[in-house]
Order: structure tokens, then sequence, then C-alpha cells
């Protein structure tokens, strides 16, 4: 049977699922209303108490509503960072935190981290096994947006070629992502640090005043850290950027970058430039007794087994090589399991809701007595009181379980626009089986608890209330 | 046609005293009974009884061949629906129905081959009781008005018997007058059977014959009151 189950394609498996989730629901509803027309009586109830009954939905909306939004939210989310980190590979950097690594590399967020050797890039430069090894170089930006070094080649790799203009030929030259408010042609002057952090008095200091980084970096090349505010050091504030190119929006935090070639990047801090003096090219291959070092190196293997291999033998004592993926997939883990906790207590919140309307559904009731009472006076059967009250609540619950889906998906929308102002990475919404399936469970659930008001009122239907009034 | 028959009833209430104590009454199909009686009597009680809402603890109550104690629940839903047709002193109108959607509400509930002829005949009845525009929403309705809707209810089903409990008591002079014209002109035609409980006189001078409860006691005919209404 499992054998079977597992044979079926995974989109009819949903469907199954969410078919057998709406059964009981359809099938109670079959059972309770065969035989009658109890729906002019619905509407006449609905229209009389429609505030009230719209108070009714808009509850069951909003608390549907979460518990969808928690789940499209919840895998929209993964499926953006996911996306934002597909093209990095292998990250090797500096041993240190790797989810500051992965923050850093892949969302472009400021972070401090140390630095790597020329020996490091020059032995992967050379692995016949690699098919790029880019450094990457960070710490400045232009009115918020980050401006990232590294070479053409990671960036023909991480987003093709420039859709509009061509990719920067000398170190003065910059290519832009989609949603950098700049244009072909534009110049810029960069400042140090990054949003919040920028070191406005840049321009103002006294530009003599040395970084650690430099002095750190010519002795140890490893200590030293080219992002940070903290540390002051050489700044060039006369060194221009020229706008030439803009890339394609890929929905990642790079769309908010700005590159540069790495040499750029340590011109402007007066860094050497990693390539012989006088030596004018850009990007590879560089002279490691001139490279002044990289935070990380993004590093694309010709083959899958071989960035394994990679990983093993970078990490070691002085490198730390990690992928990512796997750095995402257990902060997803993390998420998933917070995902749990709110997705059950939007569940209890769902049939707490579900339960305290019902209980407002049983004193409304009461204001439907006396015309449940003609209606067995005139002879309808309880069977039919019955259907009428079920049928009143199960309207309640589909609406408002419809418009928990939709307000859940608005929801998920929302979210994902602020989602996409802080961290510029784009989530992409939308519903799924297993947000369906959620609101069907709910339904379903719902319209068997949907009994108890109806039974009440079924069994109140008496000639005490034909009496009243 | 329907007769009914009633042999030693005991209705009890909560107390120990019986609500309603009848030794003996009987009416003829298609006759008219008046019933009257002071307040708190058991009038609305002995109606309720008869069309099986209320329960006698002991006695039999025979509408035709059929035994309305030895039915059940569902049954007697089914014999109230099928075979009697009630009034109440409200109407008890569905206020955000129509007209016809009111008189019609039988047919929310019937089996589907008894509903076009519930609709035609609700559709018949609120035209003769002068209510074309059956599209209309009740709670623009007169007090009378919606009275009328109700007999038309009542006779939609085409009941053989009506038990109308003071089904003038809220109207006007002119609109008791008018109601009762329609009522008894048709229970007369279509020979059914009518008990009806009101304290008006001149209404229950318009019974074949009227019995009045004491105490939830039958203290037979009174023809009194049948030649003060006159």
């Amino acid at each position: 049977m499992i054998d079977i189950w597992q044979c079926v394609p995974a989109g009819l498996q949903d469907a199954i699922l969410l078919f057998f989730l709406l059964l009981p629901g359809l099938f109670l509803g079959y059972w309770v209303i065969r035989g009658y027309r109890p729906w002019q009586l619905i509407s006449a109830l609905l229209v009389r108490y429609r505030w009230l009954n719209l108070l009714f939905v808009l509850l069951i909306a909003v608390s549907v509503g979460a518990g969808t939004a928690i789940l499209a939210q919840e895998k929209a989310l993964r499926e953006g960072s996911a996306r934002a980190a597909e093209k990095f590979d292998l990250v090797i950097s500096a041993p240190g935190s790797k989810i500051d690594m992965l923050m850093a590399v892949v969302y472009l967020q400021p972070v401090d981290v140390p630095l790597l050797d020329g020996k490091v890039l020059k032995a992967l430069a050379e692995d016949p096994r690699v098919d790029l090894a880019a450094p990457i170089a960070y710490g400045d930006s232009y009115h918020g947006f980050p401006v990232i070094g590294s070479t053409a080649g990671f960036v023909r790799y991480l987003a093709g070629e420039p859709v509009l203009g061509r990719m920067f030929s000398t170190a003065h030259e910059v290519i832009i992502g989609a949603k950098v408010n700049l244009s072909i042609g534009d110049t810029f002057i960069p400042v140090h640090g990054h949003g919040e952090e920028v070191d406005l008095d840049e321009h103002h200091e006294d530009s003599n005043e040395h970084h650690e980084m430099t002095a750190d970096a010519d002795e140890t090349g490893k200590s030293c850290r080219l992002t940070g505010t903290h540390h002051h050091h050489h700044h060039d504030q006369s060194y221009k950027y020229k706008v030439v190119g803009r890339l394609e929006r890929s929905g990642t935090p790079w769309d908010k970058g700005i590159i540069a070639p790495v040499e750029a990047l340590w011109a402007v801090h007066g860094l050497k430039s990693g390539h012989l003096p006088h030596d004018e090219r850009l990007g590879p291959p560089f002279d490691y007794t001139h490279f002044p070092g990289t935070p990380a190196i993004i590093v694309h293997a010709k083959n899958l087994w071989a960035n394994y291999a990679l990983a093993s033998e970078y990490t070691t004592d002085g490198t730390m090589a990690f992928f990512p993926g796997t750095v995402l997939a257990k902060l997803h883990e993390l998420l998933g399991d917070v995902r749990k906790v709110m997705s059950l207590l939007s569940n209890l919140t769902e049939v707490l809701v579900a339960l305290s309307i019902f209980s407002g559904l049983i004193i409304l009731a009461r204001l439907f007595s006396r015309r449940f009472a003609l209606l067995r006076a005139i002879g309808a059967p309880g069977r039919f009181i019955f259907a009428v009250m079920w049928s009143y609540t199960a309207i309640l619950v589909s609406s408002g379980s419809l418009a928990g889906l939709v307000l859940g998906y608005l929801g998920s929308r929302f979210f994902a626009i602020v989602v996409a102002r802080e961290t510029d990475i784009t989530l992409r919404v939308f519903l799924s089986w297993n947000e369906y399936q959620h609101v069907a469970a709910f339904f379903s659930l719902a319209l068997l608890l949907a009994v108890f008001p109806a039974y009440i009122a079924f069994r109140k239907a008496g000639v005490a209330d034909l009496r009243a009034g | 046609m329907f007769g009914l028959s009633l042999e030693r009833v005991s209705v009890q209430g909560n107390g120990k005293r019986p609500i309603l104590d009848i030794a003996s009454f009987s009416v003829d199909p298609g006759e008219k009974i008046g019933i009257c009686g002071p307040s708190g009597a058991g009038k609305s009680t002995f109606l309720h009884m008869l069309c099986g809402l209320v329960v006698p603890c002991s006695g039999s109550i025979f509408w035709g061949d059929t035994d309305l104690r030895s039915l059940s629940e569902n049954n007697r839903d089914l014999f109230r629906q099928r075979f009697l047709g009630l009034i109440f002193q409200e109407p008890c109108l569905f206020e955000e129905l129509s007209a016809l959607e009111n008189a019609s509400l039988a047919a929310s509930f019937v089996p589907p081959s008894a509903r076009h002829d519930i609709r035609e005949r609700a559709a018949f009845y609120l035209e003769r009781f002068g209510l074309p525009k059956t599209g209309r929403k009740v709670v623009s309705f007169s007090g009378g008005e919606r009275q009328r809707v109700a007999v038309a209810r009542a006779l939609a089903g085409n009941p053989k018997v009506i038990l109308a409990d003071e089904p003038t008591a809220a109207l006007d002079q002119e609109n008791r007058k008018h109601l009762m014209d329609d009522l008894v002109r048709c229970t007369k035609q279509e020979k059914k059977t009518l008990l009806m409980v009101s304290h008006d006189l001149k209404a229950l001078a318009r019974m074949d014959r009227t019995v009045e409860l004491r105490d939830g006691v039958l203290a037979g005919g009174s023809s009194n009151l049948m030649e003060e209404g006159r």
C-alpha cells in the first residue's frame, strides 16, 4: 500500500490528501442537508444578523489567515533565502562564524571578519578541480548601497552579463544591481561603512589616520578586517567610480549591490593592488606577494564531488570552508521548528476561535428559537432544524475559511514586501497544497464541531418558544 | 376529511394539578369549533396537544384513524406537515423573506414532489386574500396583511384541519372581519375542519359550535356566546 502511494505523483498525492481532508465536512453536509432546501431560511438568518455574522466571519478569517500566512511565509522565506544562496557553492574564509560569513557574503550584511592571505587564493586558482575562485571584498557603500569588490568572472557567474551597459574594465568602473538608484554614466565617491554604520565624518576626518587593518594586514595578513566602522583607516576620499553597467534583477540582496573590481576596493583603502607594481590588469591571476587579503573566496568547482573534497581540504586551523546551503539548511531547520511552534499556536487559536464562535452561535440560536419552534409547529422535522443551524454555521465557517485564505495570502504578500525592504530578498509568496490542506482540515473540523450548536438548536426548538413574545 | 375524538386525556404541568383534563371530546369532519375560556384555562395547550406538540400523559387522541399518542416524534412532525395547518396569534413570519416565501415555507422541508404544489397553493391564497405582490418582503406589511400571509401559510400545505390560536387578537376591527371572512370561506369551501381559540365573540359566532375551557376542563357547548356574537 505504501509502495503504491509512493508511486503516485506528488501533486496527485496532495490533491488526494486535500480531498480526504474536505471529505468529512462535505459528507456531513450531504448527510445533513439531503432532502431539504434550507437556503431561503439560512439567507434570512444571515441577513437578519448580518453584522454579527460578519464579525464571526472576520474572526474565523483572521485566525485562519494567521495560520495560512505562517505556512506561506515560512515557505517563501526558505525559498527566497535559498535562492539568494544558490550560486554560492562553497565559501572559504578565515575560521570564525559560518553564519556571520553567510550573512556577509550572501546577504551583504556588514560583519567584521578576518582576512585570508593570497596563498589560499593562489592555491585555489591553480587547483584543476576549481572552475572559479573569486575573492570578495566589502566595507564601503554609497547612499546605503554596499560596494562589493570582486572579479568580472564572478559577476558573470553570479548574474551573467549586464543587461544594460557593459562589464567594468578599469578600477574606476562599477556595475550596479537592479535596485540601485544610479544610472549608467553616473559617478560617485563611496564612503566607508554600510547603512546606518556609515562613517559620516569620513570626509572631514584626518585622512592620515591609519586603520589598524593596514598595519595588521601588512604584518600578518590574517587579523585584518575590511568592514567595521570602529576602525578608522586610510580611505581615499577622492576615489570616484563610474557606473558602466546594470545587472538583471535576481531577487537577492545583490540587487542592491554596487560591484566594483576588487582592486578598486583595495586601492580606496590604500592597500596593495593584488598585482605587481605598475600592473594595471584587473582580476586573476593575482600576485600573492602583493595580495592584501580577502574576507572570503567564493569557489565554484567543476564537479559536485570536488566541492566536498575542497571543503574537506580547506577545513584547517587557518581556513574555514563551508557550504552556504548547509548552513542555510540548519537555519531553516531552526526556522522550521519555530514555524512548528507558531503553527501549533495558530491551530490552537483557530480551534479556540471556532469554539468561541460556536458558543456565540448557541447563544444566537436562542434568538432563532421562536422561528425554529414555528418551523416545528408547521411540521418541519427536527433534522430540518438541525440542517438549518448546521448549514448556517457551515456558511460562516466556509466564508471565514475562504476569506482567511485570501487574508493569509495578502498578509504574506505584505510581509514579503517588508522583508524585501529590509533584506532585499524577494519572497515569492504563493499558496501551495499545504495551505489549502491546512484550511481544509480546519474546515472539516469546524463543520464537525458545528454539530453541537445545531444539536442544541434542534433540541431546544419546542412549544415553549412558540408561546414567547 | 378528518374527525377528532378525545377520550380521558390528561396533560400534566410542572405541579401535581393537570393543566388539561378532558373526559371526552369529538369533532366531526368539516366542523368549525370555537374554543373560548379565561386566560390560563389551557386553551393554547389544548391546541398544542391536538397537533402533537404537547403529548398527554394519558388518554387517546384520534384524528381519523390515527392515534396521535402512539406516533413517534418524527411521525408527529410528519402528521402535522401533511394534515394540520396552524395559525398563531402572532403571524411569526420571517421578516427577510417575501410573502410567497413565507407562505410556502413548508416547501423547504417537504419531499420534492410536494414542493411545487405548496408554492402554487401559497400563491393562490395570497392572491385570494388580496396580496398579489407576493415578492414583497413582509417587513413592509401591515398587521392584517401579515396575518393573512400566516393564514395562506397554514392553507398552502392543503391540510385537512386548521388549528388557529387567537388569530384575530392582534388585529383591528376591520382586519378581524376580513381575516375571519377569508378563513371561514376557505375552510367551508374546502370542507376543512377548523378549531379556533378566540375571545372574539363575533369570530366565535361564525363557528358551528363553541366549547369553553375552564381550568383545563371542557365545559361543553355555549350557544349564548354564539347568540351574543350574532
